[in-house]
């Protein structure tokens, strides 16, 4: 049940791709599909690298070559029965944070087109809140092989069960749109299950010729998993001081704004993008921040791209409760709370930064391979995307090579 | 027990991801080797044959867009001509010469690079490419059926029925 469906469907997905060749679209259904195929390695072999918060082990200690890191694959089923109405359901196979590789739903929605100018969509829909995030899982549209992660990873959250709107304006020689969405979302992430009972915001963007500017609102009502009950409750049970501690870091019912704007120009030949974002979770975790710059040059079948991203935000250290305070039976107890608080501060934000240097290379009309040099440095006392480490380690940085070959059909 | 399988499938699984990678790459150097050789062969013919334009139906009001326009249309950005009709972007057959040369010319993107737009307008459930057609009298015969209709095609096969909005 576990591990033989993704083998069948990696194979499936990978024979169908090469069976089938573009297939223009005629007809009320199409069926089309995604993957990539890939295997990362880090240098840094007494911690795993992370850059996905979906994951649970990466490159590094777990793995001396990742495979599972990037691999993934999706088939898409949409259906338009008039010009009005258009279906669409996705899904995805992945390894999942629970290192099962069970079928996810990405989206599943119904579009209607009110007038050329509105349209509205409801079911699982995508969340614009990047540039490329509502299609960073498809490797081939991407221009790296895996978007930036200190931008990417702040706000991880790519779909919404709900409604949008979409209002699309003509301006002469430039086309501009708003989305106001409103939904819920479920994930199991690094942290626990995280569910985001309420997602309202909207996205903005405007398109003139190879220019594209993007900015993005939204807002969640977050709801934290049990690991983190727990140690609200453990800090409580010391009275007035620890209710006070779990009071200013618990986040659970809190609004958790998020803003983004991106910057892309894309003649053809070359392109330069940049995005910043910055989130907040609405207690004294602070808010954390992220920004890259990436630009890349097409020579023939070869694109080589460079970038640069740096993420910054959170605390050093935590106000947790003071062992002096209790009697000294509790000194461990109250340790391996305030050390509980300081990891759950690490990893909500974290500070480093990356170099990359890539290619991807145009092996197919429908498949592109590529090459991804990372130069990881954790920054001012943060483990970065870096986790399970060897006991008492603290990673610093690696060196992370990886390489994917994409599809689509 | 169950456990130990679990983990003994894992690597296994792993192993066969690295293998398909590694095979994947070689086969892929080998079919880039026949795709580069087919785009060549593509490039030379270019020069022998005549411009491409851009068509409408006769029937349609619309006599004349601009090269944004077209773009704006053929890459999904806009659904309706400058007068609000509905418009409905027509392309030749993939991987055809005609195509190839629309894509650069008029678009100014390769064909891989249009398909990478598109990929991302349909992986997001956003919209799906245009249907193609697979001749120039088959372009020819589409749009001029239908008002909606655009497409693009050799300019020697053009005739009454249709009207040049872009050249």
């Amino acid at each position: 049940m576990y591990n033989r469906p993704a083998v069948g469907f990696f194979l499936c997905c990978l024979i169908l791709s090469a069976a089938a060749h573009a297939q223009p679209e005629n007809g009320l259904w199409s069926f089309n599909g995604y993957g990539t195929l890939g295997a990362a390695h880090s240098s840094e072999r007494r911690a795993d690298y992370i850059p996905n918060l979906f994951n649970s082990e990466g490159p590094g200690r777990s793995y001396c070559w990742d495979p599972l890191l990037d691999s993934r694959a999706a088939v898409q089923m949409s259906v338009k029965p008039s010009d009005k109405l258009h279906g669409v359901v996705q899904v995805v196979v992945e390894k999942r944070f629970d290192g099962k590789f069970k079928p996810r739903v990405e989206w599943a929605n119904l579009q209607y087109t009110l007038s050329p100018a509105f349209s509205v969509r409801a079911g699982r829909i995508a969340l614009g809140t990047y540039m490329a995030s509502d299609y960073r899982k498809v490797g081939y549209s991407l221009p790296w092989l895996r978007p930036p992660v200190e931008v990417y990873q702040l706000l991880p959250i790519t779909n919404s069960d709900g409604v949008d709107f979409i209002y699309q304006r003509d301006l002469g020689n430039s086309i501009y749109s708003v989305t106001a969405h409103y939904g819920s979302n479920k994930m199991e992430e690094f942290v626990g299950l995280l569910e985001a009972t309420n997602i309202w915001g909207f996205m903005t963007n405007l398109e003139r010729g190879p220019l594209t500017l993007h900015a993005s609102y939204a807002s969640a009502k977050l709801t934290y998993g049990p690991r983190f009950q727990d140690m609200w409750n453990g800090f409580s049970a010391f009275g007035p001081t620890g209710v006070a501690v779990a009071r200013r870091y618990d986040a659970t019912g809190k609004w958790s704004p998020f803003v983004a704007a991106g910057i892309g120009y894309d003649p053809g030949d070359w392109f330069v993008m940049a995005e910043w974002g910055k989130g907040d979770v609405g207690s004294d975790f602070d808010n954390r921040s992220g920004w890259y710059i990436s630009g890349g040059y097409r020579i023939g079948a070869v694109r080589p791209y460079l970038t640069f991203a740096r993420a910054a935000g959170g605390h050093r250290s935590v106000t947790g409760l003071n062992a002096a305070d209790f009697p000294a039976a509790l000194a461990p107890v109250v340790s391996s709370l305030n050390s509980g608080l300081l990891e759950m501060q690490q990893s909500y934000a974290a500070r480093q930064q990356t170099v990359s240097l890539g290619a991807s290379w145009n092996v197919l009309p429908s498949v592109i391979a590529k090459l991804q040099i990372d130069r990881i440095k954790t920054r001012k006392e943060s483990i970065g995307t870096f986790n399970n480490m060897a006991p008492g380690y603290r990673p610093r940085g690696a060196d992370v090579v990886s390489l994917t070959i994409d599809f689509v059909f | 027990m169950t456990g130990k399988i679990e983990q003994t499938v894992g690597l296994l699984l792993r192993h066969v991801l690295l293998v398909m990678l590694l095979v994947a790459f070689l086969v892929a150097v080998f079919a880039q080797s026949a795709f580069a050789a087919d785009a060549r062969t593509g490039a030379s013919n270019e020069a022998l044959n005549d411009d491409i334009v851009v068509i409408v139906s006769s029937l349609n009001t619309v006599k004349a867009l601009t090269r944004v326009r077209v773009e704006d249309i053929f890459l999904g950005r806009m659904q309706q001509f400058p007068n609000g009709q509905r418009a409905v972007p027509i392309d030749q057959a993939e991987g055809s010469a005609v195509r190839g040369r629309f894509n650069k010319g008029v678009l100014g993107h390769t064909s891989v690079q249009v398909r990478i737009h598109w990929s991302r307008i349909l992986f997001t459930g956003r919209g799906r490419p245009p249907r193609s057609v697979a001749s120039n009298e088959d372009m020819l015969q589409a749009v001029a059926a239908d008002v909606h209709a655009i497409g693009y095609i050799e300019r020697r096969f053009v005739n009454d029925s249709v009207a040049v909005v872009f050249e």
